[in-house]
């Protein structure tokens, strides 16, 4: 998959959203993703829908390309020492010829194994790949086999760009090594050419054991090649990853559902009001995963809950007992103080300090004078003696008193302070079954009813604390005891539960996701057929002119093409027509030659679809099964082809060159001849009769030929000469005059001599041969004694001294059949 | 004269190695040295029939063959001389004869020209 072929399908994906009214934003968003692997889908789910980022996909632009130059093999199958045949590179046709066993098909073979290091011919099949692997070492050749393919890319103007691949000694078929090496450059691996990709889906190569294979192989490796070359694997995989995700995603629904349904019955079963809780919450529908994690957690419980309340109950604290027996002494003893100053008032000894202190400042300030009181004593410095005496005495005893009276308040406070009410979960937990519950909220009812006078709050307090200390440690223990044996129970459900969590979250947070990726791939399944349509039309409808042009004769008519049926059951569909009815299978209906026809028609447009980096076409033998008027097709077609692509053909006859030169349709035809030793040549052919002529003139110039052998040859080849012309000259007249091939090349079986050959040329009438020698006289000086001698000496040789004249009159002769 | 032998001698030497000058030339060259080969070597056979018998054609020639040599080697002759003639016209749509199919005919003419001397001295 090219990235110009796939950029053009996320274009026709695209067009066709947005055309869909149907298709809310963020699923578009989705199939876009999908459309651009793992990650793009991943990225697409997460990410919010960016308006226009995959509206950023460029347009399609056809790659730069390459044309072969050369190809050269060295020690490889046929070819024995290094040979190579030179291409034009750029648009155009070539034709290579030769006979079976010629190592022309070594040269085919050569780009292919070069370039993918494998051949179909022994990658496909396990019995020829063995041969293939024992052939691939030519055996007159003791150099490391090595196939080397020379490239020009369009646009590079470094020169060429050469593929060379040479088995080490013992390597087998597959492992042979291949470098790329730019001019001047050092080599690289053949991996910086980028081309892996291509080479599968525009495979520039087509042998004529795959042409049979392309039809008649399993269907599905037409369908896969034409869906490779569409871009379609894309829409294809796409599909397979949503729905890959779409099942994952359901998959882990299901499971968290299905642990659901367990936990909810195994919690029913447990006698625990937090188990009957989380029954409740775990509706098969819609669980409440936040009250579930609050339950376990233990967050969501009230005060009033019984759990809470155990543990009110567990950490309840009666009043300290020794604090209790410190405040019942204390309170006695500050009793006892006050009682001690009994009679005594505090309050007038301070009143009559007050009054008393207060005089003898008057004195002080006014000098001795009578009692202002009395009127008769009188102040003076015994007075005030005693007075001060006095008012020490009053002042002392006024503050012994205020400090008992102080100290028993603060005694009875803290005595007071000791006598709390019950706490209120003692009253609130009738309903948990606790034994010891009622003793110690009697016990604590006790406390409570306490005596006001301070000797009695003592006596009160000393007396119940003991048992009240006694009863609530009873009661703690009891609960703690409760706490434990009801933990038991819940824990291994509350484990359970925290261990289902995360999984039953992680789905709740997919189920968007989930609703996505099935509408992307809902809508993805709904638009495949016709995207798929709309890719392979314009390839279908070349298919269609490609087969028009070859059928010529055939009665069947290509239809429709159409990619169908999905995974094991995909398969090309092809319409055919037999005189103008419909057919069941094409397959049924050709024939071999039709076949292939019909095979060249599907691969050549596959071949030359404009992402292919690939500018040339390899084609081995594609005549071979053909009829002589599907030939003619096929030199159009690829004279057509050529006009923008390099198209190299292989052929084991000379059917194919005949055709071009008859059809005067531009190709270079080069000769691939085998001799012994696995000695090949590569010539240039422009047609037979000036081959011949120009071997003739060659061994007239040549001083070392033997003479007998001059003698005895020279004439042969002149006779070949006139006869090749001959044939050349009655296909052309006849056919261009609307006669049927196979009516002419009967014609030509039925008269192989060359004196009705000539007649058939010169007269279009076989029967004139009389005249032959008269016309020849009058075409060119000598041309009577030209046929003559080179059909007589054909047999016998002819005197040397004639052979000069001989070759000078058959040359002008053949100029003149040409006309 | 130049006899059968030699010629081919010629034959076989454009089929097996590659003399200068020849490079263009060697498989119809050798056909049609071949030809002559094994034209000359069955004349040689058919006239110790009747002398007359080498002016017949050479369709005619073949024909009397298996009265002058072995019946198999007969019948070979006659493949080897129709695919000689075949490379020495010009056929619709054939490529010229490989080294192969080239020897193999010129194997054929040697043998008849083996079976002529082994006739010749034991007579």
């Amino acid at each position: 998959m090219t990235a110009t072929a796939e950029e053009t399908l996320v274009g026709a994906v695209l067009a066709r959203l947005e055309a869909d009214a149907t298709v809310p934003d963020d699923v578009q968003h989705v199939v876009l993703g999908a459309l651009f692997g793992d990650d793009g889908l991943a990225q697409a789910l997460d990410a919010p829908a960016d308006e226009g980022a995959a509206r950023g996909v460029k347009a399609a632009a056809e790659p730069v390309g390459a044309y072969l130059s050369r190809i050269t093999a060295r020690a490889f199958r046929g070819v024995g020492e290094r040979r190579s045949l030179k291409l034009k590179p750029g648009p155009g046709l070539t034709v290579v010829a030769g006979r079976n066993g010629s190592g022309k098909s070594s040269f085919a073979e050569a780009v292919e194994v070069a370039l993918t290091g494998a051949n179909l011919r022994w990658s496909g099949r396990a019995v020829q790949g063995a041969k293939w692997q024992e052939g691939l070492r030519n055996l007159h050749c003791a150099d490391d086999p090595q196939v080397e393919v020379e490239l020009l890319v369009e646009g590079e103007a470094r020169g060429t760009t050469v593929v060379q691949r040479t088995w080490a000694e013992g390597a087998g078929a597959e492992e042979g090594v291949a470098v790329v090496r730019h001019a001047g450059q050092p080599t690289q691996e053949l991996s910086c050419l980028g081309w892996d990709d291509a080479l599968r889906t525009f495979r520039p190569f087509l042998s004529y054991n795959e042409l049979g294979d392309l039809l008649t192989g399993r269907p599905s490796e037409l369908h896969d090649a034409l869906a490779s070359i569409l871009g379609l694997e894309v829409i294809t995989d796409a599909r397979t990853r949503l729905a890959d995700a779409r099942k994952a995603m359901g998959a882990r629904a299901r499971d968290v559902r299905s642990a659901a349904v367990d936990l909810r019955r195994r919690a029913l079963g447990v006698q625990d009001e937090r188990a009957s809780s989380a029954a409740a919450l775990l509706q098969p529908k819609s669980p409440d995963l936040a009250a579930v994690r609050a339950l376990i957690a233990g967050t969501e419980q009230s005060d009033e809950s019984v759990q809470r309340r155990l543990e009110v109950l567990c950490h309840l604290a009666p009043p300290d007992l020794g604090k209790v027996d410190g405040v019942a002494t204390e309170l006695r003893a500050a009793d006892a103080a006050v009682e001690s100053l009994a009679g005594t008032d505090a309050a007038r000894s301070a009143a009559l300090a007050d009054l008393l202190t207060t005089a003898l400042a008057h004195v002080a300030e006014h000098g001795d004078e009578r009692c202002p009181v009395c009127g008769q004593a009188s102040l003076d410095d015994a007075w005030r003696t005693d007075t001060e005496a006095a008012v020490s005495r009053l002042t002392g005893e006024a503050e012994a008193v205020r400090k008992a009276q102080r100290r028993r308040q603060i005694a009875l406070r803290e005595a007071r302070s000791l006598v709390v009410d019950p706490p209120a979960v003692l009253r609130q937990a009738p309903d948990l079954g606790l034994e010891h519950l009622h003793a110690a909220l009697a016990a604590w009812t006790a406390l409570v009813l306490a005596p006001h006078d301070a000797v009695g709050l003592a006596d009160h307090l000393e007396a119940t604390a003991v048992d009240l200390g006694d009863a609530v440690g009873t009661l703690t223990a009891e609960a703690a005891d409760l706490l434990a044996r009801r933990e038991d129970v819940w824990r291994p459900l509350a484990l359970a539960l925290a261990a289902w969590l995360p999984g039953a979250e992680d789905v709740a947070a997919e189920a968007e996701h989930l609703r996505l990726v099935t509408a992307a791939e809902t809508w993805l399944k709904k638009s495949e057929a016709a995207l798929r349509e709309e890719r392979l039309a314009p390839l279908a409808q070349e298919a269609a002119q490609i087969w028009e042009a070859l059928r010529q004769e055939s009665n069947v008519q290509l239809g429709a093409v159409a990619l169908t049926g999905s995974a094991s059951m995909r398969r090309v569909r092809l319409g055919v027509e037999v005189d103008g009815a419909e057919a069941s299978s094409a397959l049924a209906v050709m024939s071999q030659g039709e076949l292939h026809a019909l095979a060249l028609s599907l691969f050549l447009p596959r071949a030359t679809v404009p992402g292919s980096p690939f500018r040339f076409i390899v084609i081995d033998d594609p005549v071979q099964a053909m009829d002589p008027a599907k030939v003619d097709g096929l030199a159009r077609v690829l004279a057509r082809v050529a006009g923008q692509r390099q198209v190299v053909v292989f052929t084991h006859d000379d059917r194919l060159p005949e055709a071009l030169r008859r059809l005067q349709l531009p190709a270079e035809v080069l000769q691939v001849e085998r001799r012994a030793g696995s000695a090949v040549t590569v010539r240039r052919v422009d047609d037979h009769a000036d081959r011949y002529l120009s071997d003739a003139q060659c061994l007239m110039r040549e001083a070392r030929v033997v003479t007998e052998v001059r003698r005895r040859v020279v004439p042969g080849l002149c006779r070949l000469a006139i006869d090749a012309a001959c044939v050349d000259a009655v296909r052309r007249t006849r056919l261009a005059a609307g006669a049927r091939h196979v009516d002419v090349e009967a014609l030509l079986a039925e008269q192989p001599k060359l004196y009705p050959r000539l007649a058939l040329a010169l007269f279009d009438d076989v029967d004139r041969t009389g005249d032959v020698r008269s016309r020849a006289n009058g075409l060119v000086r000598g041309g009577a004694d030209a046929v003559t001698l080179s059909n007589k000496g054909a047999h016998d040789g002819i005197g040397d001294g004639a052979l000069e004249n001989l070759v000078r009159a058959s040359t002008g002769l053949v100029e003149a059949l040409r006309r | 004269m130049t006899t059968a032998t030699d010629l081919l001698g010629h034959a076989r030497g454009l089929v097996s190695e590659v003399t200068p000058g020849t490079n263009a030339v060697w498989s119809r060259a050798a056909a049609l040295l071949g030809r002559m080969a094994l034209e000359e070597a069955v004349r040689a056979h058919v006239a110790t029939l009747d002398d007359s018998l080498t002016e017949a054609s050479m369709r005619a020639q073949l024909l009397c063959l298996p009265h002058c040599v072995e019946p198999a080697l007969a019948a070979r002759a006659s493949v080897a001389w129709v695919g000689l003639s075949r490379a020495c016209h010009a056929h619709p749509y054939e490529l010229a004869p490989t080294g192969a199919e080239l020897r193999w005919w010129l194997e054929v003419v040697d043998l008849l020209q083996q079976a002529g001397r082994r006739g010749a001295s034991g007579r």
